[in-house]
């Protein structure tokens, strides 16, 4: 005898009766093993199980439509309730079911080719055709059946025959108790010669499985699944772009979260009264409130902004510490760095460099559950000689080519780059912005600008993640994680 | 960005024939601007914020009608340089809204749907590049009823009419009660306590700024002659705008005529409708590009796109036209050819030269905690890391430290800080599981931050925790012991107390002597604070100190 039915015989002998529950908390069985063991004892005999069967009710997708407004009969009726209505009105589909189960049920007639309401009609006026009300109440708690079906019989039998809703009946484990036989067999507690249970290591070294039968599993006894380690789906696809660009030739670049406003914003010219730098967009942060920027550096672009804006550039705007807005300030101060070693030796880097950037960007958002603070974005720069538009729309569409997505290019603007371009995809009939792209502005290239070109861009990329796993509603969902809700995540 | 919807009636009027549905939209995306929504009357747009001269139905018309050859307007000038009337700028006005601008608008014949749309355009104007009439407002003035010159400055609390209105009201009333007052009365407030802003002529108040105008200067359909202000900080964006509204007018068939801006010794004719000239070497334009264009074509390019242009030798010059407040230098006029030769004609174009792709260090390290962690069994959590106070340090039964980084102005009330570990993180995903099976096992590799002094410490940490009714120190030993193998690292644990773990329950782990995190039980009380029911265990390693 298995040591798990050797359990639940033990639990038993006493001769009481019990549940499901009880049996698994005395014995110490795990669910799956309990269950198992149930199998195999009571075809044996050994055990006797008591069922209860219980009914639910599944609603047809008609139904559901139904549910959701109301009863073909029941919309006519109280159409009906505010006059009558003309036959040769009548023409779609669910008004023609609803007058002929108006008539069916006798709550209308027809006469001189008018619909008019009949006294049991006017009756159902006012509480509602009760299949009408069963329906619904099926809907909202399918698990009700009994309740709901109860006194109602034929209206419960009429939603059936028109094929609305089909009845369940499962049955569960009421309670178990042991028998007669399995009393004895407990108390003998003996294992069965020739059949095994349990395959051993003994058994395997001395050859004495040989002979002998194994005794069978019922493969269709429910198991529960085995709680497998595992990555976050959106990690999952972070490590794929990573490898996408690194296949591609290009280098990672990070960079700090928590910038001076420079880096995110004057760096790559956006001016400083642009909304997006407001405190209704941006973190800024109270500790610490300012973080130190280069003279030299903040010298360049103080000259570049006040050519181009018209307007006084302030240092102190620039130095204001903030949650970085998006993943373009790691790509401006690579930029920066290497234009200016460039500056210094012209062999410094072996041009094109290609670089790509992940990073966590941050907006100040009121958060619910279509918003959130955060997500993520790609990043990528080639800074080289003589590159073109048609260089960045090739390099893209290998970018998003390998991530499954045909990509289209649209003029579009921001501050930092010239041509400046929105890169685009058709899914599902719908245009998704994926993100921006372009030849970065010479003014922020720098001492460089006669010798080099940038091309840039910088994405989103939780929508890839929400394109590939339809189950998932909406980005905050991937940041708001339970364990039950990241075992059931598939590998996408 | 701007989101405008222009009247499709106008638009048709002013370009002389009709576009179906379908050929508006092509054409419309095609000059790089996306429809967001067509009706039968309406075409909603949004606009780059660059582009203030296309916020109207009258610009956007201008813009189409170049791009489709149909038009080859380029240069807008004044109808006459006599102009009609001074501003006089007082002194005091120098210091709170320095910039004025003006224009008279003689031969107007606005109808309803005329007079809405460039009343529309002016408050879009406003509302956008002029940040919410920070940096710009415009007025629009009956011109037959003004006694010039005006003057322009800092006043005392006098009265007038304002627009819409029936009876005289004090400047200061109209501040702290109408409408108006309130929406934009802070702005010059924050620059003068007592004084107000106002353009008056000999007869009184035009309108107090940047706020309201009068009712006695109000313009109707029935006016024929217009003056028009425009006021602000930017003497740059005041000029342009003026200069965007003189070409609206024209291209509405008017006549447009300058005023003097008198500024003590200094008197200035605006609008300037000035006309910058650039000139775009044409491989230049072909190298940016990636195509190639030639010299015929790249006139008919940015004549398309609105610019006069001729051929100099191997480049064009071109001819900024006034309205435009964003061509800055080549740069920008090679992107308007590129979007006159269609972004879907440009050939993609392979970069042949190679280079050796690369990982970061902290990721190579990240991707192998992570993969080791999995291994055991641990799910991998994502989350925020914005937090507060109470979760980070109070729940966790820490002091609060001096010094750590603090969010200024969250919308959301609970986000306060940078979290400064990742433990409660993961707790309160545990929080979120009670009705999942027991044991749970999860784990977070990603930033924490710290203040050290003032210099910012964001540093990748490995954190892992673990609830379920059987869950003790040894199982989160034995996790750890296996990750300074998987790692190859020589990690050691030293017993300690921390208070968010049970005393006795707890270690230190370092390396060759320095803390770099803890592991151990997790204190009930913590617990019941994350209402968390089962034993947890949990570890927390600092991954940049096991590197560095």
């Amino acid at each position: 005898m298995h040591k798990y039915e050797a359990a639940v015989l033990g639990v038993l002998k006493d001769g009481k009766s019990l549940t499901l529950d009880q049996l698994a908390e005395r014995s110490g069985l795990k669910r799956d093993a309990l269950l198992w063991a149930i199998e195999s004892l009571s075809p044996q005999g050994l055990i006797k199980v008591t069922k209860a069967e219980t009914e639910s009710a599944e609603l047809s997708e008609e139904a559901k439509g139904y549910a959701k407004n109301s009863l073909p009969e029941q919309a006519l009726l109280d159409r009906l309730g505010k006059g009558t209505i003309k036959i040769a009105a009548l023409k779609d589909e669910r008004e023609m079911i609803g007058l002929q189960w108006l008539k069916r049920k006798g709550y209308a007639v027809i006469k001189d080719g008018v619909l008019e309401l009949a006294p049991a009609g006017a009756k159902a006026l006012g509480a509602g055709v009760p299949e009408d009300r069963i329906l619904k109440e099926l809907a909202a708690d399918p698990g009700a059946f009994r309740k709901v079906s109860s006194g109602n019989k034929n209206s419960v039998e009429e939603l059936v025959k028109r094929g609305l809703i089909l009845v369940k009946k499962t049955s569960a484990v009421e309670s178990l108790a042991i028998t007669k036989e399995g009393m004895s067999a407990a108390a003998a507690g003996r294992e069965e010669g020739d059949v095994i249970d349990a395959l051993d290591k003994s058994m395997i070294a001395r050859g004495t499985w040989q002979g002998r039968r194994f005794k069978k599993y019922d493969v269709n006894v429910p198991v529960e699944a085995a709680d497998a380690g595992r990555l976050h789906p959106l990690r999952g696809l972070i490590n794929e772009i990573k490898d996408i660009y690194t296949d591609l030739g290009f280098r990672e670049m990070s960079g700090p979260i928590i910038e001076p406003a420079f880096w995110s914003f004057d760096s790559l010219f956006v001016p400083q009264d642009h909304p997006a730098r407001t405190v209704m967009d941006t973190f800024y942060l109270s500790n610490p409130a300012n973080l130190s920027v280069d003279k030299a550096e903040m010298r360049k672009v103080k000259k570049a902004h006040e050519k181009a804006y018209h307007e006084k550039w302030s240092e102190a705007v620039a130095s204001q510490s903030i949650l970085r807005t998006h993943g373009t300030s790691v790509s401006a101060r690579y930029l920066s760095q290497i234009t200016n070693e460039l500056t210094a030796n012209k062999n410094a880097y072996q041009l094109p460099v290609k670089l790509f950037g992940i990073s966590r960007v941050f907006r100040n958002e009121n958060i619910d559950f279509k918003h959130l603070e955060n997500f993520y974005q790609m990043d990528g720069i080639i800074i080289g000689h003589r590159l073109t538009l048609s260089n960045l729309f090739d390099m893209l569409i290998r970018v998003y080519d390998s991530l499954g997505l045909k990509v289209r290019f649209v003029p579009a603007y921001f501050p930092f780059v010239e041509p400046g371009v929105e890169i685009q995809a058709e899914k599902d009939g719908k245009t998704l912005e994926l993100g921006g792209a372009g030849m970065i502005r010479r003014e922020i290239v720098g001492a460089q600008r006669r010798k080099l070109t940038v091309l840039a861009w910088g994405c989103g990329i939780e929508r890839i993640l929400l394109l590939r796993d339809k189950s998932l509603a909406g980005i905050p969902e991937l940041y708001n994680n339970s364990v039950g809700w990241a075992r059931k995540r598939p590998l996408v | 960005m701007p989101v405008t919807s222009f009247d499709k009636k106008l638009l048709f009027r002013l370009l002389g024939y009709e576009l179906d549905d379908k050929a508006l939209e092509s054409q419309t995306s095609k000059m790089g601007l996306s429809v967001e929504e067509q009706t039968k009357d309406e075409l909603v747009v949004e606009l780059p914020s660059n582009r203030p001269d296309l916020l109207g139905t009258v610009g956007f018309a201008r813009m189409l009608k170049n791009f489709m050859h149909r038009s080859k307007k380029y240069v807008y000038k004044l109808s006459s340089q006599e102009p009609i009337m001074d501003i006089i700028v007082g002194a005091k006005v120098k210091k709170v809204r320095p910039a004025i601008s003006g224009l008279v608008v003689n031969d107007v014949k606005f109808d309803d749907a005329s007079l809405k749309d460039v009343i529309n355009f002016t408050e879009k104007l406003c509302d956008t590049y002029g940040r919410k009439r920070m940096k710009i407002s415009i007025g629009m003035h009956n011109l037959e009823v003004i006694k010039a010159p005006l003057h322009y400055d800092v006043y005392g609390d006098e009265e007038f009419v304002p627009l819409n209105g029936s009876k005289s009201m004090k400047y200061s009333t109209i501040v702290a009660e109408h409408d108006k007052g309130l929406a934009y009365g802070h702005i010059t407030r924050s620059k003068t306590k007592t004084g107000h802003v106002a353009l008056k002529d000999e007869q009184g108040t035009l309108a107090l700024i940047p706020i309201i105008n009068s009712e006695r200067t109000k313009v109707t359909t029935g006016t024929r002659n217009l003056f028009i202000d425009v006021t602000g900080t930017s003497d740059y964006a005041v000029g342009k705008t003026a200069d965007i509204l003189a070409s609206l007018f024209l291209d509405l068939g008017c006549a447009v005529k300058p005023v003097t801006i008198v500024n003590g010794e200094k008197r200035s004719i605006v609008p300037e409708m000035e006309s910058a000239r650039i000139e775009v070497p044409v491989f230049e334009a072909e190298r940016e590009i990636g195509v190639a264009i030639g010299y015929t074509n790249v006139l008919s390019l940015v004549n398309k796109m609105g610019y006069e242009g001729v051929t100099v030798g191997e480049s064009a010059r071109v001819n900024v036209p006034a309205y435009r407040a964003d061509v800055l230098n080549e740069q920008d006029v090679i992107e308007d050819i590129a979007i006159a030769y269609g972004y879907d004609y440009i050939r993609p174009l392979l970069i042949t030269a190679t280079q050796q792709g690369g990982l970061e260090r902290s990721t190579l390290l990240n991707k192998k905690a992570s993969h080791a962690m999995a291994g055991l069994g641990f799910i991998e959590m994502l989350n925020s890391f914005l937090t507060n106070e109470k979760a980070n340090f109070d729940d966790m039964r820490l002091q609060r430290p001096d010094s750590y980084v603090k969010v200024k102005n969250s919308v959301t009330v609970s986000l306060t800080m940078m979290r400064t570990w990742l433990i409660p993180s993961l707790l309160k995903n545990i929080s979120l599981s009670k009705n999942d099976r027991m044991p749970q096992r999860i784990f977070e590799v990603d930033l924490a931050f710290n203040l050290w002094g003032d210099v910012v410490s964001e540093a990748y940490h490995l954190a892992a925790v673990e609830t379920g009714p059987k869950a003790n120190f040894n199982d989160i030993k034995a996790s750890f012991n296996s990750l300074n193998t998987l790692l190859d690292s020589d990690l050691e644990i030293q017993a300690a107390d921390n208070p968010s773990f049970i005393e006795g329950r707890c270690a230190r782990i370092t390396l060759g002597g320095k803390t770099l995190g803890f592991m151990g039980e997790i204190h009930p009380e913590v617990l019941s604070k994350f209402g968390i029911e089962e034993p947890t265990i949990a570890l927390e390693i600092d991954l940049a100190g096991l590197q560095a």
